[in-house]
């Protein structure tokens, strides 16, 4: 997975990434609709909807902010196109983690940028969706602890001769499932997409924004997922990669399918007990595993 | 504010060119992977979004509703 990409595959490998970040999106969405048993949209489904959006008409509505309405979704594809370069660089995992923490501020932004009550609720949710981060910390905390550094690629290294950190530290990966799981749309703690909320905070990007959102989320997507395959696994050969996102995005559509969407409140509070779940769990591994 | 389909098709080849060119000055090594990939994560936004405006305005009109309605 680490390697420098010669020049002409950095932009192909980019458009890949997006293509298979929506596609992974639309089977997530299929196998949430086999399991409630609906017939669900066909998987490529995500991919159809960025481009029908891009073929949309599309204005700014006059209570928006239109340099913060339309600079945001540049921002969203810009960051989420910096890490995927940060991740097939093998760069800091901190620096993942940071642009992780900057999608909160840009979806706040989103929901601010537009003016609707219903994109402001959403901004905010999803600054209080922040809880979910802080799982995030423990579990990079962990791995600094096992393998002495937060580069990604001496995070390989260390994995190549100690095996993989799924087995070592397999609740540091349990909490950045979780983090990974609260990212993903229809789960338990997407409560920033709440049917109240319309759309939350992207109820009023429509049109060609709505499609950069969507090419955002693809990228955002397959980023995700393939951090916690290098971290947690170790380095893999392309085709290995694709087929650990496909597992993992079938376990995360299981958990959105089976569990309810939670109140904020609840969405926070189990975030918070899990949190404190890792934080003993690290307090074990610092006086015992690595005293 | 309006912006026409000639103006958006500009800004994608202007996006497209600055990806092209930078990712071919990293092959021949001209700049380090790190310039790249800034010039890149800068010019790829632009290119996506100025693509879809380009694809999605009409021949007739000239004018895409932009800004301000």
């Amino acid at each position: 997975m680490t390697y420098l990409s010669s020049g002409t595959d950095m932009i192909a490998e980019l458009v890949l990434a997006t293509l298979f970040g929506l596609l992974l999106l639309g089977i997530h969405r299929k196998l949430i609709a086999r399991i409630q048993r609906r017939p669900g949209p066909p998987i490529w489904q995500e991919i159809l909807h960025m481009l029908k959006f891009s073929f949309k008409t599309t204005w700014v509505p006059i209570t928006a902010s239109p340099t913060l309405f339309v600079g945001v979704v540049l921002i969203a594809i810009g960051i989420w196109s910096a890490a995927f370069y940060v991740l097939v660089s093998g760069g800091s995992l901190l620096v993942i983690l940071g642009i992780y923490m900057l999608h909160k501020i840009v979806e706040h932004g989103f929901g601010l940028s537009s003016g609707s009550p219903y994109g402001k609720y959403g901004g905010v949710r999803s600054v209080i969706s922040a809880a979910s981060e802080i799982p995030l910390f423990v579990s990079v905390a962990v791995i600094a602890v096992f393998t002495h550094s937060l580069d990604l690629s001496s995070i390989m290294q260390y994995q190549q001769v100690s095996g993989p950190l799924l087995v070592t530290a397999f609740p540091a990966a349990c909490a950045m499932f979780l983090v990974i799981l609260s990212k993903m749309p229809f789960g338990p703690f997407s409560i920033v997409e709440a049917k109240e909320l319309v759309s939350g905070y992207k109820t009023e990007h429509f049109g060609i924004w709505r499609a950069g959102l969507e090419v955002c989320n693809g990228l955002k997507t397959y980023v995700l997922l393939a951090v916690f395959l290098t971290v947690f696994i170790g380095p893999l050969t392309l085709p290995w990669l694709l087929a650990g996102m496909i597992v993992l995005i079938v376990l995360l559509a299981f958990s959105c399918a089976i569990t309810p969407m939670m109140s904020p409140f609840d969405s926070v509070t189990i975030q918070m007990m899990v949190t404190g779940l890792m934080l003993v769990y690290a307090a074990v591994v610092l006086v015992v595993v690595h005293p | 504010m309006r912006m026409k389909k000639t103006t958006a098709a500009r800004i994608f080849w202007a996006g497209a060119g600055t990806c092209m060119i930078s990712s071919g000055l990293y092959y021949t090594g001209l700049i380090p992977f790190p310039v790249c990939a800034a010039l890149l994560v800068v010019a790829f936004p632009v290119t996506v979004l100025a693509l879809f405006f380009w694809w999605m305005a009409g021949q007739s009109g000239g004018d895409i509703p932009f800004i301000g309605y």
